[in-house]
């Protein structure tokens, strides 16, 4: 039995590596396939001949195919993500000092909408079928269906303009705040800084909604329909039978159980959130890595949006193998 | 017989509603296309008139005119046709490649189903939204190669859907009997295994349809799609997010008809699946 875990985890873990390397293949044939000369492209209005002359030395355009993609291997594999010619400095210290500011914003969204869809699912499917679950359901289609883009700009005025929230950005810059941990609502505390603490919440708040109200819907809805479908059973019968109380029944039999199959769903959550990221960050200011690939793109650093893209996809693959390894670990039929 | 299937779609809800208000929009696109006197790229001084105000050519800005004085109704009726026709031609070609490798690899199977199976399997662990920018920005940001990224992305969608449908109807007698009749693979492929992919195929396609309106404005907000001045809703939210504070319409109309739209989509989509799925059909 634990011979065969093992074996599925190998498995699993092989395919990532697979994954990540047609990852890179891509990544690598689309840098080639660009317009005109490669260097030209990745210089962009800094393309002087000696420049040019540096980045074909760097990245070895003047040999064959295959030669230059072990030097971009060789280049990945040290970490090194290779230089922002437009940007300026390297795009390993551009995303490095963005991305904190993202993973802050994602853990915000996702607890955000664990308070959301988690009881509204529980709830519906405690009434289903009745007038509750047909409203909740009908607005967690609503907010299925909402762009992100339409709910970026309606908090934007609904929290900017109404309710005088400061909008925009992570922090008022008058605070100076001494970074400890890269998280804005911790290093406001550990500063001591109540006031700038209050800011930091404030400003975080309409980004992680916009985020938080699509993914809300889902959950409710995976919830909902993964209790449904569990209440149906026969040990949920037995349970009855046996006259357990039924808050019991709902918390300890029924929830534990309908949880597993959403935590399978979570790398699609994970794609939403992605998806979301780049639009709330480019409305709200935010300066995540989702900011960077609008800034790249509006600047055409080409290295820059390379470099976004493959950390971007590189973390979704690590999500979904974590997700994986979690569901082996939490259904013990799989296991056998 | 045609009658008959049209009318037990009728009696969905969903595909009522959803189809109701898709051509309201339609309605109201098509008149506003053809009646109004303002042109989608013609600039004036009326610049962020508020909604309803009268302008001179005798019709009032019923939502509002943008930064530049464009009438924001005019330019979003545009933009449905624009961003309606983009997500069809999307789903169309990512529909038609996907359909056809997923259909060789179920039926060929061995060496070419794992090739096609494994290439599909690694574009979709890649967030599609940012391949389609990585694609997009490679190539250039305008509104065909966003086209073209977007379409490519999708593609494993279908692959995936059409390769499972093909397995378990290549195992039917009637592939069989076509087989052992001296049929070539093509004919089989096309005349007995397509028809019986094509019902999920078509609602699969239905439900990609909104995605694809989604992501192509996506990347028009964020500069990769259509440019300006064409009237196209991801970018008019993109130019007016910097308005927002004096013109709280120019950013939210382009939204709302974007929101209204891919829901009628959505709503006839999740009908038509409720309609080919037997168990929810029972229950009404």
């Amino acid at each position: 039995m634990e011979k065969n875990v093992i074996y599925i985890l190998f498995l699993r873990i092989i395919q990532s590596f697979l994954t990540l390397f047609g990852l890179i293949v891509i990544i690598f044939i689309l840098s080639r396939i660009l317009p005109g000369n490669p260097a030209i492209a990745i210089l962009g209005p800094k393309a002087t001949p000696e420049n040019i002359q540096k980045v074909i030395s760097e990245w070895g355009l003047d040999k064959s195919y295959l030669e230059q993609f072990m030097i971009y291997i060789s280049m990945l594999l040290r970490g090194n993500l290779g230089e922002a010619y437009v940007m300026g400095y390297s795009v390993n210290k551009l995303i490095s000092e963005r991305i904190t500011a993202s993973f802050e914003l994602v853990i915000a969204a996702f607890i955000l909408s664990s308070i959301i869809g988690l009881p509204l699912g529980i709830y519906s499917a405690k009434n289903a079928d009745s007038k509750k679950d047909v409203l909740i359901s009908s607005f967690a289609v609503l907010g299925l269906s909402f762009p992100t883009i339409l709910t970026g700009i309606i908090l934007m005025v609904f929290f900017g303009l109404h309710l005088g929230f400061p909008v925009g950005g992570r922090i008022n810059p008058i605070y100076s705040i001494k970074a400890y941990t890269g998280f804005m609502l911790i290093d406001t505390l550990l500063n001591g800084n109540f006031s700038a603490f209050i800011d930091a919440t404030l400003r975080i708040i309409p980004p992680a909604l916009a985020l938080a109200i699509p993914l809300s819907g889902l959950l409710m809805r995976l919830t909902r329909n993964s209790m449904l479908e569990v209440m149906s059973q026969d040990f949920i019968r037995t349970a009855r039978m046996k006259r357990l109380p039924e808050k019991i029944i709902l918390y300890k039999h029924v929830l534990r159980n309908a949880l597993i199959p959403i935590t399978t769903v979570m790398g699609l959550y994970f794609a939403v959130i992605v998806t979301g990221d780049i639009i709330v960050e480019t409305i709200f200011g935010w300066p995540g890595i989702g900011r960077l690939v609008y800034e790249a793109v509006m600047l055409r650093d080409y290295m820059v949006i390379q470099g976004t893209v493959l950390v971007i996809s590189v973390i979704y693959i690590l999500v979904n193998l974590a997700v994986d390894i979690l569901y082996i670990y939490l259904d013990p039929r799989i296991r056998r | 017989m045609t009658a008959k299937a049209i009318h037990s779609l009728l009696e969905i809800k969903r595909i009522r509603y959803g189809l109701t208000l898709f051509n309201i929009l339609l309605v109201t696109s098509l008149a506003v296309l053809l009646l109004s006197p303002f042109k989608p790229t013609e600039t004036t001084y009326d610049t962020l008139k508020e909604p309803l105000t009268q302008s001179e050519k005798g019709w009032s800005y019923v939502l509002g005119t943008d930064s530049l004085g464009r009438d924001i109704l005019t330019r979003v009726s545009h933009a449905f046709f624009l961003d309606l026709g983009v997500g069809l031609i999307i789903v169309c070609i990512s529909g038609a490649i996907g359909l056809m490798l997923g259909i060789i690899a179920g039926y060929v199977g061995g060496i070419i189903d794992s090739v096609i199976m494994r290439t599909m399997d690694i574009l979709i662990s890649i967030p599609g939204f940012i391949l389609a920018i990585a694609i997009a920005s490679t190539l250039g940001g305008n509104l065909w190669n966003a086209i073209l990224a977007i379409s490519i992305v999708s593609i494993p969608i279908y692959a995936r859907l059409s390769r499972g449908l093909t397995l378990s109807i290549k195992e039917n007698l009637f592939v069989t009997a076509a087989r052992e009749a001296g049929l070539s693979n093509f004919r089989i492929m096309i005349r007995h295994v397509l028809p019986h992919v094509l019902p999920v195929f078509i609602t699969q396609a239905t439900l990609e349809l909104s995605n694809a309106i989604l992501y192509f404005a996506g990347l028009s907000f964020i500069g990769l799609g259509a440019q300006e001045p064409t009237p196209e809703w991801g970018l008019m939210m993109s130019v007016g997010r910097k308005y927002i504070r004096e013109a709280w319409w120019f950013p939210t109309m382009p939204g709302v008809f974007m929101f209204l739209t891919v829901l009628s989509i959505n709503l006839m989509g999740d009908g038509i699946r409720d309609y080919l799925d037997p168990k929810k059909r029972l229950r009404g």
